[in-house]
């Protein structure tokens, strides 16, 4: 929103001050100030000079030689290619070393041959406007030495450009009527009452005893809240005055004639939204509002053909459609060049539907952008009775028909909202003290009444302030806060009880395992994208992407569903890393979204640490850091090898993507959580990536949610002391030394506390030589040399009945 | 006598200088001090000499026996730091040839730059007695919206361009002011939580903008909670994270779920003027529908980019890389 402050002054007088204050008091008190936009800002080094003397370039025919001056004693040469430039004449003269907009700085410089001292500006030189036929004339009083930008803004548009954004909730402000009014409570000076009783009077003395040509009505199930209409004859259109025209180029629209232009300035200034229609492009003597029961076409002023559904409000003629309520006008009924005769609309529409319709239909306009903020009723016939007082301006010749048509509720029987509150509501709230006097001297400024009854307070809000915005206690507390002034609150901490305070189980484990992965696996943390898309799971030749979770409205295919899992991502980031580096380390914690038939979806949270290397194989690592991992989170798990059996809800049974070998499950808190594994190398392929990557994936949701019992506790150091016996045995190239500790446990002596391998070497080309060391040990006796021996026995003949013989 | 005595020592000094290891001058040792060693035999003579000669030979001879021993162990000191050091020398190891110094790839750890600082949101808050929280990334209509006093066709569903599943009431949530109602639906007051997580909104990328995004989050509850406790909690926040005593001021600002609402803006010297938090008095609409009694308790909330702290506290001149996982960008954060 574009607030011209000229135009401001026309309600209400602004201090003297420079603009950028007045837009910073704005932002302060009531809205965002974006941009002051002052016309010729940027032209400081521009001053006004006389050209003396303009002769022709001798080597030029286009170019003159000019004498120009500053200070009406010393001669200035420039040269200059316009032809309207002529001895006399006051020009805007850029000095050399002056900066133009767009940033160019001027420089001495020679033009055929003839050294020119600066430049003598045209309009769009000056950024002023498109005009580059020839430098700009200015006035012939003009002093000679002037800073041309003083002059410049003398008369021109100062303007603030306001967040939307901050506007959302106040439909009074989207005309410059109401933003006077903010800036009245802030400069506390008076505001017009624009539109008294006399002016009203005034303008409806105008009606005529006749018949009005159209009548109008609303039916009852229609999205209008009240429909004006009036009809005025014989105009002439034409373009309108330069004075409206500078008001609507300010604030941002584009004058197309007076009409037109008329119905803009009214909404502009008031807020409201107006339609011109031609009257005699009306068929039949009757505007009806109605919801259309057909599906049809509508051919909109912009060109586009909208598609109205049944159930759409519009205003129609007894044939047709004529304009998309509140939204947009048609090609049928708008202003022509050879319109005599017009009928000028202003109403009042459902918020909420208007809202509906425009973004089903694609088209937001200056109206439906005001009207879905919720408008109010009472506020509507101003605007037609604006209307009527310029067409009556600009076309003396023009005549009222009949009176003002209306049809809707009867707006007589509206009823002001008022609020019952108390004085002291607003120190409590706001932490300062705030008085009595000051509470209703504010809101009267804004236009609400107020009736002091002892410590209780009876407020009536406007009517153009209750119909979304105002509704409470707390809404009139902010209208008291914004004009007393945030900065004079003091900060003061409350004084609450003291309770301990700890991160949550969640947070902790978050924590720990943040730092786990830091210091000892050693990696990175990396966030890949939670959204993801049926190409990048089919890369991941992960199943069923057809059961993600979808999006409706995805900007792009790419990030349309939810990733099931964070496998897919991890393998891009891998792919994308690889080519900078021959191994690394990442981990995420993230979430993998699920749906799910009752509640819709289910969030997991997973962590996904990688390793990778372009030349050594990582997954004996992973596993070492998995199962440091697991012990360090003090989380009841094993790893179990991976089998046809053995399913794991983060790896599908059907995902080719593992290694069939290293591939081990985590079973935490007796499920398949988890799994550790390394990456299959076609899939690894499909990836362009070279190399290892090994990764382990655990849900952690259930561990975070279950409460286990910490069970640490102390064992006293025994007394007696361990024994070891280390046997040396062949095994096959392909035999897990996990097979023997399994086969010496088995054994069943319960003293044996302890089975480690020792070595394990490269015998031959058939054997492996592994050396096994059992550790025995009772925490209440020494044992016997004669139990050691038979332990011994037992071990050697225990591990050759399963054909590991000792090596001689 | 005598003479021979120093001729003897003189014998056993030479001997010593020519033994090389600890196995001669152990045998040399014997050869002087054993029981049949030259100087033992010459005081096993002792017993025949006269009492006179027997003191003065005696004396000097026992002198001898403990300069050999003094000097037989310091010959074995020598030889045996001689061995260790020559046993160093062997063992030499380069000890240039450190991680730092080989190429083993990106060898780098860290946390990503917004749990650097994230971390250190939660610890400041948590220091004052505030819990941390998040809630689901899909939330449905009406704790994304509804709750928050934002009903369907409110114009302020606008300000956030939001990503919706077909049903038309799930969503990914576009703020983190969801977990403001699921804070009120499971706290009693009085309570105090801020809200770090992952955002949604279907906006167009570039470098400033994301459709996944970083926010957090805040609210109190209790009994007379006033704008100038918000300004107190917000002012430290940015002081504690700027590490300086920064300058703030407020101006009004419309979120739907707050009421009055505020834009914050903060001043530091390096950075000037800033737009940094949304904030405001707890809406009681929203109160009521998190299951809290306007009349009795009233309460704050703010809300503020993490990820544009994060990018102007690192200098960090583009958005997606936040989640581009590329390594290039987090490996600059490593802790080691």
């Amino acid at each position: 929103m574009l607030i011209s402050l000229e135009w401001i002054n026309d309600f209400t007088t602004l201090p003297k001050i420079s603009p950028e204050e007045i837009g910073r008091a704005f932002t302060r008190h009531t809205a965002e100030v974006e941009e002051v936009i002052v016309p010729g800002k940027e032209l400081d080094q521009i001053v006004i000079a006389e050209v003396l003397s303009a002769e022709k370039h001798p080597d030029a025919d286009k170019l003159k030689l000019c004498k120009v001056t500053i200070d009406g004693k010393s001669e200035i040469d420039v040269v200059c290619g316009a032809p309207n430039v002529r001895a006399g004449l006051k020009v805007a003269y850029a000095p050399v070393g002056s900066t133009l907009p767009g940033g160019f700085v001027l420089e001495k410089k020679k033009i055929r041959g003839v050294l020119s001292n600066g430049m003598i500006c045209s309009e769009r030189e000056l950024g002023l406007g498109e005009d580059h036929d020839g430098i700009l004339e200015l006035a012939a009083d003009l002093k000679v030495g002037a800073k041309f930008k003083e002059i410049l803004q003398k008369d021109a548009e100062i303007v603030l450009e306001v967040d939307n954004k901050s506007l959302t909730h106040r439909p009074d402000l989207w005309g410059h009527y109401g933003m006077a009014r903010e800036f009245a409570t802030i400069y506390s000076s008076p505001l017009k009452d624009f539109f008294s009783k006399e002016w009203r009077a005034e303008v409806e003395a105008h009606y005529t005893d006749e018949q009005a040509p159209i009548t109008v009505k609303v039916e009852s199930d229609a999205a209008c809240l009240g429909y004006f209409g009036l009809s005025v004859s014989n105009i002439k259109v034409e373009p309108s005055p330069e004075w409206m025209q500078k008001r609507l180029i300010a604030a941002g629209l584009r004058p197309i004639n007076n009409m037109v232009d008329i119905g803009n300035y009214v909404m502009l200034e008031l807020g409201q939204p107006l339609h011109m229609f031609d009257r005699s492009k009306i068929s039949g003597k009757q505007i009806i509002v109605k919801r259309v029961s057909d599906k049809q076409n509508f051919e909109a002023l912009d060109e586009s053909v909208v598609e109205l559904h049944p159930g759409d409000t519009v205003v129609a003629d007894q044939n047709q459609a004529l304009v998309v309520g509140g939204i947009i006008g048609g090609t049928n009924s708008g202003i022509a060049d050879d319109t005599k005769d017009i009928f000028i609309e202003a109403a009042n529409w459902n918020a909420a539907e208007i809202r509906r319709l425009s973004t089903r239909i694609g088209i937001r306009t200056d109206s439906s952008q005001r009207f879905e903020k919720s408008l109010d009723t009472l506020q509507t016939d101003k605007a037609v009775l604006r209307a009527a007082e310029l067409v009556l301006k600009l076309c003396p010749d023009a005549k009222v028909v009949g009176k003002l048509q209306y049809d809707g509720p009867d707006l007589s029987q509206t009823k002001a909202l008022t609020i019952e509150t108390e004085v002291a509501a607003f120190s409590e709230l706001l932490g300062v003290e705030v008085n009595k006097e000051q509470i209703c001297t504010t809101l009267e400024s804004i236009g609400f009444k107020t009736t002091p009854n002892g410590d209780k307070l009876s407020v009536v809000v406007p009517s153009y302030r209750a119909t979304k915005d105002v509704e409470m206690e707390v809404d009139l507390i902010e209208e008291v806060g914004r004009f007393i002034g945030y900065d004079n609150i003091e900060p003061k901490s409350p004084r609450v009880e003291l309770a301990p305070t700890r991160l949550s189980k969640e947070k902790q484990l978050f924590r720990k395992v943040q730092d786990f992965m830091v210091m000892r696996a050693h990696a990175l943390e990396v966030f890949t994208y939670p959204l993801t898309s049926e190409k990048a799971l089919t890369k991941a030749a992960w199943p069923n992407s057809d059961q993600c979770l979808k999006l409706k409205n995805a900007l792009s295919s790419d990030s349309e569903l939810m990733r099931p899992s964070m496998l897919p991502s991890m393998l891009e980031a891998i792919a994308l890393n690889q080519k900078q580096y021959q191994s690394f380390r990442m981990f995420e914690i993230g979430r993998a979204y699920l749906p799910k038939d009752k509640n819709f979806s289910e969030e997991r949270t997973h962590l996904a640490l990688v390793l990778y290397s372009r030349d050594k194989n990582q997954y004996i690592e992973t596993v070492n850091i998995t199962e440091n991992f697991l012990q360090f989170c003090n989380m009841p798990a094993a790893l179990l090898m991976h089998s046809a059996k053995l399913s794991n809800p983060v790896v599908p049974v059907e995902w080719p993507g593992a290694h069939p070998i290293e591939y081990q499950h985590i079973k935490l808190m007796g499920k398949n959580q988890g799994a550790v594994l390394s990456l299959h190398p076609s899939l690894l392929q499909a990836y362009k990536i070279k190399g290892y990557a090994s990764i382990c994936l655990l849900d952690v949701t259930d561990f975070v949610s279950a409460s286990l019992k910490d069970k640490l506790k102390f064992t006293p150091i025994s007394k007696y002391p361990s024994a070891s016996f280390d046997c040396t045995v062949l095994t096959g190239k392909r035999d897990e030394v996990q097979r023997l500790i399994d086969l010496v446990r088995a054994i069943g002596i319960k003293e044996i506390v302890d089975v480690k391998i020792v070595t394990c070497f490269d015998l031959s080309a058939e054997d492996n030589a592994v050396t096994v060391r059992t550790t025995f040990h009772h925490p209440e006796k020494t044992l016997s040399g004669d139990f050691l021996k038979d332990a011994e026995t037992k071990i050697i003949e225990q591990l050759a009945n399963a054909g590991f013989f000792l090596k001689s | 006598m005598s003479e021979k005595l120093d001729l003897l020592y003189q014998e056993f000094q030479q001997a010593l200088c020519g033994s090389a290891s600890r196995a001669e001058t152990l045998d040399l040792k014997a050869g002087y001090l054993g029981s049949k060693g030259k100087l033992s035999s010459i005081l096993k003579s002792l017993k025949d000499m006269s009492p006179e000669e027997r003191k003065q030979v005696g004396s000097k001879s026992n002198e001898y026996k403990n300069k050999i021993e003094a000097d037989i162990s310091a010959k074995l000191q020598a030889l045996d730091s001689e061995e260790i050091s020559k046993k160093l020398e062997k063992q030499w190891v380069d000890v240039t040839l450190k991680d730092s110094n080989l190429d083993l790839g990106l060898n780098a750890a860290g946390y990503h730059p917004v749990t650097l600082v994230q971390r250190e949101i939660e610890d400041i808050f948590s220091s004052m007695g505030f819990d941390i929280l998040d809630g689901p990334h899909i939330e449905d209509d009406w704790h994304n919206f509804g709750a928050l006093n934002i009903p369907s066709d409110h114009p302020a569903r606008d300000m956030q361009d939001t990503l919706w599943f077909p049903d038309g009431v799930h969503l990914l949530r576009t703020h983190t002011s969801p977990v403001q109602v699921r804070g009120m639906e499971s706290k009693k007051p009085p309570f105090k939580f801020i809200v770090p997580g992952k955002v949604f909104r279907a906006e167009r990328t570039d470098a400033s903008h994301e459709t996944v995004f970083h926010q957090v989050e805040g609210m109190m509850v209790d009994k007379n909670i006033t704008v100038s406790n918000l300004i107190y909690f917000m002012k430290t926040m940015l002081s504690e994270i700027f590490k300086q005593d920064v300058k703030i001021q407020l101006r009004p600002g419309f979120f739907p779920f707050v009421e009055p609402g505020f834009e914050l803006d903060m001043y530091t010297e390096q950075l000037g003027w800033l737009e940094l938090i949304g904030c405001g008095m707890t809406h009681p609409n929203v109160l009521r529908a998190g299951g809290i009694d306007p009349d009795k308790y009233s309460g704050f909330a703010f809300g503020m980019g993490l990820d544009r702290l994060v990018m102007m506290r690192y200098a960090i001149n583009d958005v997606r890389l936040i989640h581009s996982a590329d390594l290039r960008f987090i490996s600059q954060f490593r802790s080691f």
